[in-house]
């Protein structure tokens, strides 16, 4: 019988309720969803590189022999060891592609991920292609493909269409964000198909040895060779990838913490009125010989119900149908087999713990009023004493208006419901500042890296075998600027940390800036690092930075100069000058150009980058974050009309004596509208503000855990703050006149005639 | 004397559910202006309603009621609101005082809707209530939140009061207070005063009685000579 009287009590209070019911839902939606986003691409990618055996780690170096690979496998922890020669080509019909080649000799280690077609096998002639770019550039298996390798034009019939768990985020160069699979692919050949004899420059491992140890066996084996050792964990794609996984999950849990919250004190606000206004009911039930636990177990049970209804839902719909909003939009970035949704168990633990807060709130509030015998119950309650604030007593009270006075009183009478309110403006506007910073962010990425600082418009890639003369001649032919990328470590305190260096020679593509958004040149001595590298190793100007080329054992120790502010691109740039001045010589590895990217196909040219392209995958990429925004920006708005909105009922209920009264002394409605107005207007303000450096964190926070590749600053336009500040006090206003709708049908009579 | 207050065959018909039920049957009366008038009837007979309709809460089914000439039936919403700020004051049996609010404030507070009103310190001081200028209406007694009550409603300086039940919810000693000093508002200011009561007694006070039974006006006694309300036997 108390289960239908409680579901009576859910149909009288059905805003607040319903209230309920979308926040929670809302809540566990979001956080299970997200769940489901992290944990599944957690466990994909794991099972995608325990399937194709993902090496552990990775030395590089020069011409590798079977002799090498049979001794290091011969140590202990060492598991196995392949061999394999990795270089660049594009397509002979279109030369601005780049292919890495695979040229492998079992593909037992790091395999590939088979899409279509027949699978890799050593003895079979042929190509096995990445299927994205495959697909991109219309390949299809049996097709015969013309490569331009080493200068040298190779046709292959494309057996098999694949991927591989190296490339899970697959760009050519630190430049570029998104992966471009029309001008970037991969692709493996078998060493037997092969008829020159191939310069093995890699030996991928697998082991579980840790850095140290490996290091260690490298230098005993490979002395006199120059080579370089990296770990699964520092393979870009696989670094990428780990942050993009961290990144969701953080997600998961800051984003539904304001709709649980909302929903907990919801709840909460609505069962202390419930139980008040049931106060003699309470006493009646006892009366009648129900036990307090029972009675209390019933006034749980309202938000025991609605919680139940709402976790259930969200977190039924939530795993399905966030997971593929989301990886819609990861699969631009990254290329796994399969895409799929997973939630852990504890997970509903959590839930339940949700539900069971919601419950407990009811418990609380029926143990207010249950206190006393029942006769004590049945009288109604002493009336709360009006006490005098301090405000009250000073001397421009007197000189406010009424309506000032009502709603002042008002809020401070009820702290809690005013609180909630608080909270809920507060959970929208930040959310609503973070989805429009977050676009003006990624949308600043574009300008500052790729018209501010990075000038050019192309990029080439010097081939390792070009020649003295040839290099003259392309001096010469035009306006370029030589760069040389390398890989560096640096000493962190005695732990060794790989990094991107780049030398840069003369010219004027590239344009840097200082934290203080002043130019930058770069000094004749010492070196420049990027703001994020600083940070994340704790590096000041003039601190002295100890260096080495990869796979060299010779240690330079410089000046921090300079530092840079760079959104892509991190690492440590020094300019040719004060690299000579350390008894270095420049190689360059790249040119700088303004010339058209069809100009190079030549083959000293490794590869060639547009950047137009960047810039056009950059929009492409933010189209479909678009969507994510309008994903947050609808939950803000949700969340603010649904807590507005039942913030405003319970108001209005509890005060509909008073406003009928007013109603009857003559008071207009526009006037009555007015004054429910104010409360409105002031929370709504109190929590914009508050909700403007909530927003401004919160983006903050959503950054920081964008990896360490990139450094996003947070940037908010004046144009994002003034919108959404506008929207938000709109939005109030709208509810509130709908609230105001209500107004009209107080009946005076009714309302007036008797004290329930 | 002209008559102030005019019913013409006033109607008010109630839905509930499927039946329809008259709560004023077609009634007419006439109040002159400053009277002291009981409106008397057991529960049920239309009283209320009737003081509904004469304030401007009520909408009439049929008919007409002329208020100082004007024909208040034919008001808009707007006009009645307006009609309620100015003309007409309201004493409730359970005051609907604003709790939030202290007396000062309660009463203070008209002057948000009407422009020209009496004096706040001396209208409280004429119902007696000086002392307690700065309470909360729940720190009060019942008697002394009816005060509030009708010093909300004088304040307007509004030639009608109209009153339902304002003793309902008083002790007897303190309903007679109550009662005189409405009474002074008829004789000494010249209000048009009107009561509804179920208590009968009340009659002897009154310029004129109207007696309700089943929405339909029974009878209209003159009393030519009224006497005190605490003169009246309780």
């Amino acid at each position: 019988m108390l289960f239908r009287k409680m579901l009576r009590d859910l149909k009288s209070n059905i805003v607040q309720f319903t209230s309920i019911f979308i926040m929670i839902f809302l809540g566990i939606f979001i956080f299970t969803g997200m769940h489901a986003v992290g944990n599944g691409m957690d466990q994909s990618s794991k099972v995608f590189y325990k399937e194709t055996n993902l090496a552990n780690a990775t030395i590089y170096g020069l011409d590798f022999t079977k002799e090498d690979v049979k001794q290091l496998e011969s140590k202990d922890g060492v598991e196995k060891v392949e061999r394999r020669f990795q270089t660049n080509a594009s397509l002979e019909n279109d030369t601005k592609t780049t292919i890495q080649l695979n040229i492998v000799e079992s593909n037992a280690i790091s395999s590939n991920h088979l899409v279509e077609g027949e699978a890799f096998q050593r003895s079979k002639d042929g190509i096995w292609l990445n299927s994205l770019f495959a697909k991109a550039n219309s390949i299809k298996v049996g097709d015969s493909i013309k490569l331009y390798v080493q200068g040298q034009i190779m046709t292959k019939r494309v057996k098999g269409l694949i991927i591989n768990p190296e490339y899970v985020y697959g760009v050519k160069d630190e430049n570029e964000m998104i992966p471009d699979h029309n001008n970037y692919g991969y692709a493996f050949l078998s060493s037997q198909d092969i008829k020159f004899e191939i310069p093995f420059n890699q030996l991928i491992i697998v082991t579980d040895l840790d850095k140290k140890i490996l290091e260690d066996i490298k230098l005993s084996l490979f002395k006199e060779k120059q080579s370089v050792l990296v770990m699964q964990e520092d393979y870009s794609s696989v670094r990428m990838f780990q942050n993009e996984i961290n990144q969701m999950k953080a997600m998961e849990t800051i984003f539904p913490i304001a709709f649980l919250l909302i929903a907990i004190l919801t709840t909460l606000t609505t069962m202390t009125r419930i139980t008040v206004n049931q106060r003699t009911l309470i006493g009646s039930l006892k009366a009648l010989g129900f036990s307090n636990g029972k009675i209390l177990r019933h006034y749980t049970s309202y938000g025991t119900f609605i919680g139940i209804l709402g976790g259930v839902l969200g977190m039924t719909t939530g795993p399905i149908i966030l997971p593929d909003i989301i990886f819609s939009f990861q699969k631009g970035f990254y290329t796994l087999p399969e895409w799929k949704g997973i939630i852990e168990p504890t997970v509903a633990l959590i839930v339940f713990f949700c539900i069971s807060c919601c419950g407990l709130s009811g418990f609380f509030a029926c143990r207010m009023e249950l206190q006393g015998v029942a006769a004590d119950i049945l009288r109604p309650k002493a009336p709360k004493i009006n006490k005098h604030t301090k405000l009250e007593k000073s001397r421009w009270w007197n000189l406010m208006k009424f309506d000032y006075q009502w709603n002042i009183r008002d809020l401070l009478r009820n702290k809690l419901r005013c609180a909630v309110a608080i909270i809920g403006i507060f959970g929208c506007m930040s959310l609503i500042i973070c989805a429009f910073g977050l676009r003006d962010t990624v949308h600043g990425i574009t300008d500052t890296a790729y018209k501010n600082i990075n000038t050019y418009d192309t990029k080439v890639g010097l081939s390792e075998k070009i020649t003295q003369e040839k290099f003259l001649e392309i001096e010469k032919n035009g306006y370029r600027q030589f760069i040389q990328e390398s890989a560096i470590e640096i000493d962190d305190n005695g732990e060794m940390v790989s990094l991107a260096m780049t030398v840069i020679g003369e010219g004027d593509y590239l344009k840097y800036k200082g934290i203080d958004d002043k130019s930058i040149t770069l000094p004749n001595s010492g070196v420049a690092i990027t703001n994020k590298i600083a940070k994340l190793y704790d590096l000041k100007i003039n601190d002295q930075l100890k260096w080495r080329l990869y796979g060299t054992d010779k240690w330079f120790t410089s000046k921090i100069m300079r530092i840079i502010k760079n959104p892509v691109g991190q690492g440590i740039y020094i300019s040719e000058d004060s690299y000579k001045n350390m008894n270095q010589i420049m190689v360059p590895t790249a040119m700088l150009t303004n010339e058209e990217t069809s100009k190079f196909t030549q083959e000293e040219f490794s590869f060639v980058q547009s950047k137009d392209d960047l810039i056009n995958n950059m929009d492409v990429m933010m189209e479909t974050m678009n969507a994510m925004i309008a994903l947050l920006i609808s939950a803000a708005v949700i969340l603010g009309v649904v807590v507005l909105y039942n913030l405003g009922v319970l108001s209005f209920n509890e005060r509909i004596r008073e406003l009928a009264t007013l109603k009857v002394l003559g008071f207009q409605y526009t006037k009555l509208r007015k004054i429910l107005q104010i409360q409105n207007i002031w929370i709504t303000l109190l929590g914009t503000l508050l909700g403007v450096p909530g927003g401004y964190l919160l983006l903050n926070y959503m950054l920081k855990y964008m990896g360490d590749s990139f450094d996003l600053s947070v940037n908010i336009s004046y144009f994002s703050y003034a919108f959404s500040i506008i929207g938000t006090l709109m939005l109030s206003i709208g509810v509130n006149r709908l609230l105001s709708r209500k107004l009209k049908k107080i009946d005076m009579v009714s309302a007036l005639k008797g004290v329930e | 004397m002209k008559s102030y207050i005019e019913f013409k065959k006033v109607n008010k018909e109630y839905k509930l559910g499927k039946n329809r039920f008259l709560a004023v049957n077609n009634i007419d009366f006439t109040i002159g202006k400053g009277e002291f008038v009981v409106v008397l009837g057991p529960s049920g007979a239309g009283k209320s309603t009737v003081l509904n309709l004469l304030g401007g809460m009520d909408t009439v089914t049929s008919g007409t009621i002329l208020v100082d000439g004007k024909d208040i039936t034919s008001c808009s919403d707007r006009e009645l609101t307006d009609y309620r700020a100015t003309d007409v004051g309201f004493i409730f049996q359970f005051y609907n005082l604003i709790p939030s609010l202290t007396v000062r404030e309660n009463v203070a507070l008209v002057k948000e809707i009407v422009k020209s009103t009496l004096d706040v310190e001396s209208v409280l001081e004429s119902v007696g209530l000086n002392d307690h200028r700065f309470q909360f209406p729940t720190q009060l007694s019942g008697g002394e939140q009816q005060r509030v009550s009708i010093a909300r409603a004088i304040f307007k300086n509004p030639k009608l009061l109209l009153c339902d039940e304002p003793t309902g919810a008083l002790d007897s000693d303190t309903g007679v207070v109550i009662l005189s000093l409405l009474q002074d508002m008829s004789r000494i200011e010249g209000r048009t005063v009107i009561i509804v009561t179920h208590n009968a007694i009340l009659a002897e006070a009154a310029d004129k009685v109207i007696k309700l039974k089943n929405g339909k006006v029974q009878e209209v006694i003159f009393n030519n000579n009224p006497i005190p309300v605490n003169e009246v036997n309780w």
